[in-house]
């Protein structure tokens, strides 16, 4: 069964079948020749895995990002930031990882990072010269800090599977977030290098102020996303709700740019990328909830942890299968069903909860950007509209410097480790 | 092509247009109507201090209802993710054949989408929603009537590759 | 679930619970009687941990028969059979031998039969425990202390309606949510037992537990009546008389887990506090049982009292 549902989902992916039927077809396909349980499962878990309230901030998030667009919001935040770091080799893409960063410490998931930073930059950084590549690429792999960096729903679920301190997990999560970010950085600085992307003229203090008052109103809306959070008014869920609305006010009541006729295309545009991104992620469910139900990652799982009692052996072994399930698994799928079979032996190898659980979560971060199945690169290239070959090249760079990362934290424990320390989690 | 298959194309072009504006339709009155709902959410509770219980609910529903809608509209507008790698190496006639071949297997897929829909939803009509006060039938609903819609884009899709018709770019 | 050579059989059981929750300890304990007992012919393998989905998701797939059993709390089988609201209804239940006897009794057939015309066959009910008001401002000890507090509680309209006339503003959202709505203090509290709030992690993020005990709901353990109708008489038996034994397992152990976990949680930080003033609250909520009575006038609320 196992070898059918593999090798017809990899056939169909290889003759360009779109990423949700492939996962789709080979599910009832190797179910209906191999399976005791009743077909119409795969479709009950496709339903249920896209009526999900958390994975509303998709939508909205872009619709903001598509409002602001047409409203004259965006024009006048990149015309600021361009002022202020334009000068800066890699200025906007630097600008974008931050800002991902930064939202990441408000949102909890990636997608919601993406499609928030995203739907803002990833126009901006086309207009600028950075290509489809680069601008997607940055974005998806920027947007996967969004579960590093507090507050993070897969941490609540690591945390609650595992008997993990959630406070000690989102404490953790600080330092290789921020590593995340840098490493990024360090990719776009040699990208803006070898695409000869040349940094525009320092701005005049007279430019900074003048864009600076220009942008008032649309700054006002990171004002109102951040402030609404902080202030427990709305959640992030609900934030991008509030951010649509917002957009739409000013856009269409207060610059006035934002026209009538084009609410209608930027709705249907919106609901594409959603359809896309959702029905992807929910058939990805369906796929893994075979896996579960035949107790097949389980049974890997098993097999690795019996294979040695060597501990940085057995964490390089299970890190790996955490990134081959990964790439076509969600990271609460893989969470739920692998980890209570892993923690225990790890832990008796005497590895640290937390150390383990930041390595866990920086891993899941990296799947939420591998293809076929990453749902940050989806919301990304569905923003940009690039295709999987055009980016493939350059998301391998930024996806590499996260890997790197990521070998830092499994070999590194105190970069898991001191924040927690330090704030009295351990 | 003879005049009666034309006809019959020119007939399947048509009727995709009709879903494509019936698709829109659903998806720009929902998508305003979970903005509404989203705000009044948040407002009732944190200014009004009595949240109203139904909206997380029917915003949900309402989100499956335009992510599948969307996702047959993606299928319209060839926006489906996919692995372009392998592909576009291979020769003109072979590219046609599997072409056609992903044009029946999705349409064939969405058939079963649709047939099993129906009984689903119709099997969960004995289950109400949590709060508001309806049938789970009509957020199961969503699920055939993306089939639905799915078998008669992915007719036109195919009769396109078959007849090597240029794909006509409509959604924008 | 049958190959065909012997009749065997292979029952999935799945919940949100962790392993070490009571009800998986009785449950690994029911799967390994069924085992022994059917020689084998009969294997339970269990999902923890919401593997095969949540809570919806759950009692649907055993309405469905896409999923064999489950055990849920007994408010999660209203959306199909809203008799069972009468489990959810604040203040009815007055201690734990009261609900067994209801359970055991008169309701109990009359819910059962309910369950059985939409498609589960019910196979016992777990302890739960009771569920409190937990808060970040205060401890509460009288309505009077609730107002004003946002409190989430379960989303469903009998669950709701009970925190509101309690005097909280209850509020619906999904479980998920709730640790970082606590932080970042979109809500002020929620309301659940004291095993939940250990379980969840959420003593990170709660000051204030009350002792409430609104709701006392019990889980129900229910097969499929698809993979039912599927099992010989033979095993229905064994499986009845496994689950039974489970059951009272279960119920055995729930007390003095929950007493550990008190402990903890208090080392932990978590202020615990009896409410002074619980008839104030019994008086607030009572009217939802007349309402209960006009929608479904089946008798359910006299036969509980009547259990008492
Ligand atoms: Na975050
Ligand atoms: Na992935």
């Amino acid at each position: 069964m196992i070898a059918t549902l593999f090798l017809s989902f990899a056939f169909l992916l290889v003759i360009e079948m779109p990423v949700s039927f492939s996962l789709l077809i080979s599910s009832v396909l190797s179910m209906a020749l191999f399976s005791d349980i009743d077909l119409i499962s795969i479709i009950v878990k496709m339903f249920r895995a896209s009526s999900n309230f958390s994975q509303i901030a998709i939508p909205f998030f872009i619709l903001a990002g598509g409002l602001m667009d047409n409203g004259g919001i965006s024009r006048r935040l990149v015309k600021l930031a361009s002022n202020m770091i334009g000068h800066l080799r890699g200025g906007l893409a630097h600008s974008s990882v931050i800002a991902a960063m930064f939202f990441a410490g408000l949102s909890g998931a990636a997608a919601a990072d993406t499609a928030a930073v995203g739907s803002l930059l990833i126009p901006a950084m086309k207009e600028k010269g950075y290509g489809k590549d680069i601008s997607t690429a940055v974005m998806a792999t920027a947007g996967s800090i969004g579960i590093v960096i507090p507050p993070s729903i897969p941490m609540i679920i690591l945390g609650v599977t595992a008997g993990i301190s959630i406070g000690g997990l989102f404490m953790g999560g600080v330092i290789p977030g921020i590593m995340m970010g840098l490493s990024l950085m360090v990719v776009n600085y040699i990208y803006t290098k070898i695409r000869k992307l040349d940094p525009e003229p320092r701005a005049s203090f007279k430019e900074i102020m003048h864009s600076l008052v220009d942008s008032f109103l649309a700054l006002f809306t990171v004002v109102i996303i951040v402030g609404g959070i902080v202030a427990g008014i709305f959640t992030p869920t609900e934030a991008s709700i509030i951010a649509a609305v917002y957009a739409f006010i000013i856009g269409f009541f207060v610059y006035k740019e934002l026209k009538f006729k084009d609410l209608g295309p930027i709705l249907v545009k919106t609901a594409i990328t959603t359809g896309v991104v959702v029905l992807t992620i929910a058939a990805a469910s369906s796929f893994g909830w075979i896996l579960a139900a035949e107790q097949i990652p389980t049974q890997i799982a098993n097999f690795l942890v019996s294979l040695t009692e060597s501990r940085i052996v057995l964490l390089l072994l299970i890190n790996l299968l955490f990134l081959v399930l990964g790439t076509f698994l969600d990271p609460s799928a893989i969470i739920i069903i692998v980890v209570p079979i892993i923690w225990p032996v790890v832990s008796a190898l005497g590895v640290h909860p937390l150390h383990f659980g930041l390595m866990t979560i920086v891993n899941m971060a990296i799947g939420q950007c591998t293809p076929p199945v990453g749902i940050a690169l989806f919301v990304a290239s569905g923003i940009s509209g690039a295709k999987l070959s055009e980016v493939l090249r350059v998301h391998m760079s930024y996806l590499g410097a996260l890997v790197l990362v990521l070998l830092l934290v499994i070999f590194i424990p105190e970069l898991s480790l001191t924040i927690p320390r330090l704030t009295g989690y351990i | 092509m003879n005049p009666q298959q034309s006809k019959f194309l020119r007939r399947v072009g048509r009727l995709n247009h009709g879903v494509i504006l019936v698709e829109k339709s659903i998806l720009i009155v929902l998508m305003l109507g979970m903005l509404v709902f989203g705000f009044l959410q948040v407002f009732s509770r944190f200014v009004l201090r009595a949240p109203i219980g139904w909206s997380e609910e029917l915003l949900t529903y309402s989100f499956s209802w335009a992510s599948f809608v969307g996702a047959s509209l993606a299928i319209y507008s060839n926006s489906h993710f996919s692995v372009d790698l392998v592909t576009k190496h291979l020769g003109k006639t072979i590219q046609k054949v599997v072409k056609v071949a992903v044009w029946t297997m999705i349409l064939a897929f969405s058939l079963y989408l649709l047939v099993t829909g129906v009984r689903l939803a119709l099997l969960n009509s004995i289950q109400r929603m949590n709060i508001v006060p309806l049938s789970m039938f009509w957020a199961y609903l969503s699920v055939p009537v993306m089939g639905l819609f799915i078998v008669i884009h992915g007719m036109e899709k195919l009769l396109e590759v078959f007849f090597d018709l240029h794909e006509e770019e409509v959604v924008e | 679930a049958e190959s065909s050579e012997a009749k065997t059989f292979k029952l999935r059981v799945t919940n949100t619970l962790t392993m070490e929750h009571p009800m998986n300890m009785a449950l690994k304990m029911f799967a390994e009687t069924v085992a022994e007992k059917t020689d084998g012919n009969v294997t339970v393998d269990l999902f923890p941990n919401s593997t095969l989905g949540g809570n919806e998701e759950m009692v649907e797939g055993v309405q469905l028969g896409t999923i064999d059993m489950c055990n849920q709390f007994a408010g999660a089988f209203a959306n199909y059979v809203p008799e069972m609201n009468v489990l959810a209804l604040a203040f009815l239940f007055e201690t734990e031998d009261h609900l067994y006897r209801s359970l055991e009794g008169k309701p109990g057939d009359l819910l059962a039969e309910a369950l059985r015309k939409k498609g589960f066959e019910p196979l016992g009910y777990f302890f739960g425990g009771s569920r409190s008001m937990m808060n970040n401002v205060r401890p509460v000890n009288s309505p009077a202390d609730l107002r004003g507090l946002k409190i989430r509680a379960i989303p469903t309209k009998i669950t709701l309606d009970g925190v509101n006339a309690m005097g909280a503003i209850a509020t619906a959202m999904s479980q998920g949510d709730v640790y970082s709505a606590l932080e970042q203090g979109v809500i002020d509290g929620w309301e659940n037992s004291p095993t939940t709030l250990y379980t969840l992690s959420l003593h990170e993020v709660t000051k204030y537990f009350s002792y409430t005990e609104h709701f006392m709901t019990p889980d129900l353990f229910v097969i499929s009546a698809k993979t039912w109708a599927k099992l010989p008489d033979a095993y229905k038996t064994i499986i009845k008389e496994a689950a039974s034994e489970a059951v009272a397992y279960e119920r055995s152990i729930w007390t003095e887990n929950e007493a550990e976990i008190v402990e903890k949680l208090k080392a932990a930080g978590v202020q615990f506090n009896e409410v002074a003033d619980l008839d104030a609250f019994r008086k607030a909520t009572s009217s939802l049982w007349n309402e209960y009575e006009t929608t479904y006038k089946n008798g359910l609320i006299q036969a509980v009292l009547d259990a008492r």
